[in-house]
């Protein structure tokens, strides 16, 4: 009994110490400032010679219509058409990239209907999918509620009500967008939708057996839903520990687009699961520019003894020392698995994980803290997300190591 | 056809992106006397979306194309960054020039670093930069802006499309600076500002008086009269300083047009009350829950002249000390002129009704216009 008090006594003092944290924007500038300007860290130098190439500039594939759109918007700044098509292009290539710039420039394009006090719904569901997009749920489901008074039928709205709701493991919510999109989105999208909701609440079974036949059956599926069906069918596939089943869905997604981003790390965590660090370093490293890609070749490098591991170790910590000095919002799940895997630091990772579990309950976030309790040798201190896991029903072979570990631990 | 590029958007939330937005590193080093050095690092992504730099469209930038751009580049910027300096009763507008460029690298890549030199022409205690750079092209970028006087750091502060200036201070005397320029913005600020004028003197009105028999009586000593006009003074002030202080601190937020509507709704229903005086006895509180609504305008004034960076407290502390300075003087003219007057019938029966009739039909259009301006 004593010992359950003072496990919730610190639990509770980190995490308002966590809060802290994350409120003190300008004490996190002290802290993290320290090499602010500092010339130390790298001097300004000029280069010798004219030719020498300073900077790739990225052209994502997507973004070839861009220059079109953008002269019809110079023209008639009015234009919304155009305006909205333009801030498609640089959503899907912040999504496909990895580089939350892109967002800014939608955001930007659109930002003339955005001020006025009544924005469009369809500008509003962009501006809630760029919302997303930067991590400010609150705010993105403020804007798709707005949108969806006004304009019941738009299909995109509901689907990314359903997606924010299903990150945040706001299950009953989430079905109920599903259903409102159901009509009017293609149908692969809308049992993808349908699928990935209730293969987390308690229709693991069902849900995966529906829709991989349907997967098998249909035959004119765009492209992009088809990869999106494959990633959650491998993602259900391993919930069941079925590893066979996942790896196929994996191949086939990949099959349809090499370049999707999310596929890849899935690809790239499946294979460190297998303990096969090698061949996700070969998915990987040609990819450093992107975080994601980093962290996981950090904890690959580590246990196929890399050489490399020690620089994409320390570039990855150089990124979230730069992206905490100016971003309002942090990606904690990453952060607080790279604490826990390369900087084996599991009190940290734990508070991380906590941290972080307040905006995202994806099994992946189950996971991270589950694994940073146990790792601090209090499993207990993740016991609100068995409750979670307990109350809906939730399926995941990954999950169920810790939580046997963890009953037997805190009973 | 746009049902299915919608569909490609789908996954993004569950995906984490890379960690970076776009940002500008600009640090200014403050010489007494006014001059300014600095450096302002900018990406050369950024630069070539918002001047455009790869002349050649290969998709690389190199040294000799950015050189070549270097006077529009310059030009571009610097029509983007305005910095004002202040002594303890001057303002300036500082001169800025590029009068060298170098090359960094930052974890996402290159920045052209732009060395800057100015002059302010005084010695500033504080200085107020406004930043424009990118918001047009890029609404998440920000510019991680710090000033140092002399040899001290300063304290980075971020300047955003939502939050384009700020002020920054010189610590130590930088902090009464700091308070005087904010106690005089509060001076002014309830000076020039109709509403809060407007609400405190219709509340005084009938201070000099007291109702009997359904009519306006003069009171009979200056001790009652000053009572009564401290009691409202005083609950006004208690109640809009917290509510001023919890609204800067971001503790409460409520949309401006909202607070706005309820000023001018306070101002009519206070007129309102001198009118049928029998239905609002107690007129103290009225203005202490009245005072609540007034703070978080007073709030909003503060948050668009930007809060100094260090000191939040000191800030808060001079404007809300300029604001009561600036209450005292309209209620000292306003009150011992009232009570010359007090016994005249013009006052009593014309002055106190007609202008409480008049403030009415003001505050009706005022919260009117602001109601309608949020629909």
């Amino acid at each position: 009994m004593p010992m359950t008090t003072s496990c919730r006594a610190t639990t509770k003092g980190r995490g308002i110490l966590q809060q802290l944290r994350r409120l003190a924007l300008p004490g996190l500038f002290l802290f993290v400032g320290g090499a602010f300007g500092n010339p130390a860290v790298a001097a300004p130098y000029t280069p010798e010679s004219d030719d020498q190439v300073l900077q790739r500039l990225p052209t994502p594939s997507v973004l070839d219509g861009a220059d079109a759109l953008q002269e019809k918007l110079a023209d008639d700044p009015r234009d919304r058409d155009s305006a909205e098509q333009l801030a498609r292009l640089y959503i899907q290539a912040a999504r496909r990239e990895g580089d939350p710039r892109y967002l800014g420039y939608a955001s930007a394009t659109l930002s003339p209907w955005l001020q006025a006090s009544d924005a469009p719904p369809s500008v509003l569901v962009l501006a809630a999918t760029i919302a997303q997009g930067e991590h400010r749920f609150t705010q993105a489901r403020h804007q798709l509620r707005e949108a969806l008074a006004q304009n019941p039928r738009l299909g995109q709205g509901w689907l990314t009500l359903a997606v924010i709701t299903q990150v945040q493991g706001q299950y009953e919510e989430s079905l109920q967008a599903c259903r409102r999109a159901a009509t009017l989105v293609p149908t692969a999208a809308a049992l993808t939708c349908q699928a990935s909701v209730l293969a987390l609440n308690g229709g693991l079974e069902p849900a995966y057996a529906r829709l991989s036949r349907y997967a098998d059956g249909a035959g004119d599926v765009a492209d992009n839903v088809a990869v999106w069906m494959q990633t959650r069918l491998a993602e259900m596939a391993w919930q069941k520990g079925d590893l066979d089943a996942a790896r196929a869905h994996i191949e086939r997604g990949r099959e349809l687009d090499r370049e999707d981003r999310y596929l890849r790390h899935l690809y790239a965590d499946f294979l460190l699961a297998e303990s096969r660090p090698d061949a996700a370093i070969d998915v990987l490293e040609d990819y450093v520019d992107q975080d994601g890609a980093l962290l996981r070749l950090a904890i690959a490098g580590i246990a196929a003894g890399d050489r490399r591991a020690d620089r994409w170790a320390q570039q990855f910590r150089d990124r979230m020392a730069a992206a905490q000095r100016s971003a309002e919002y942090a990606h904690l799940r990453e952060l607080a698995r790279f604490t826990l895997v390369v900087e084996d630091n599991p009190t940290e990772a734990l508070a991380l994980a906590r941290a972080n579990w307040r905006t995202q309950k994806e099994p992946a976030d189950m996971h991270i803290y589950l694994a940073a309790a146990r790792a601090a040798g209090e499993p207990g201190a993740a016991d609100e997300v068995r409750t979670f896991i307990a109350e809906h029903g939730v399926q995941d072979s990954r999950l169920a190591p810790f939580l046997n570990n963890g009953t037997e631990a805190g009973s | 056809m746009i049902k299915l590029i919608t569909v490609l958007l789908l996954i993004l939330p569950t995906l984490a992106l890379g960690h970076k937005p776009s940002d500008s590193y600009l640090t200014l080093n403050v010489e007494d006397g006014g001059t300014l050095s600095g450096q302002w690092d900018i990406a050369l992504r950024d630069l070539e979306r918002a001047v455009g730099v790869d002349q050649n469209r290969d998709a690389r930038v190199t040294w000799g194309e950015l050189k070549a751009r270097r006077a529009e580049l310059e030009d571009h910027i610097l029509s983007r960054l305005t910095v004002t300096a202040r002594d303890s009763d001057r303002e300036r507008a500082c001169t800025l020039d590029s009068d060298g460029l170098k090359v960094d690298h930052h974890v996402d890549g290159a920045y052209a670093v732009f060395l800057l030199t100015g002059d302010c022409g005084l010695s500033p205690l504080s200085l107020t930069l406004n930043y424009r750079l990118l918001f047009d092209r890029d609404a998440s970028h920000q510019g991680l802006v710090e000033v140092r006087y002399g040899d001290q750091p300063g304290q980075p502060v971020a300047l955003s499309n939502q939050h384009r200036e700020q002020t920054l201070s010189r610590d130590g005397d930088g902090g009464l600076v700091a308070l005087a320029t904010f106690f005089r913005q509060g001076v002014h600020h309830i000076l020039i500002g109709y509403d809060h004028i407007l609400f405190l003197l219709t509340l005084l009105f009938p201070a000099v008086l007291v109702w009997r028999q359904g009519a306006w009586q003069p009171k009979e000593s200056m001790r009652e009269a000053l009572l009564t006009t401290l009691g409202i003074v005083t609950a006004f002030t208690v109640t809009h300083s917290l509510t001023l202080a919890l609204a800067s601190l971001g503790l409460v937020n409520l949309p401006s047009w909202l607070v706005e509507s309820a000023i001018a709704i306070t101002v009519g229903l206070g007129a309102l009350s001198n009118l049928a005086p029998q239905y609002f006895p107690r007129r103290w509180v009225m203005a202490l829950v009245f005072g609540l609504i007034h703070g978080l305008g007073f709030a909003a004034v503060l948050s668009d002249l930007g809060l100094a960076g260090g000191s939040l407290v000191l800030t808060l502390l001079g404007f809300n000390l300029g604001v009561e300075a600036g209450q005292a003087l309209i209620v000292l003219i306003f009150v011992p002129a009232a009570f010359l007057v007090r016994r005249t019938a013009a006052y009593r029966r014309w002055f106190v009704p007609i202008g409480s009739v008049a403030i009415i039909a003001i505050a009706s259009v005022w919260a009117v216009e602001r109601l309608s301006g949020a629909l």
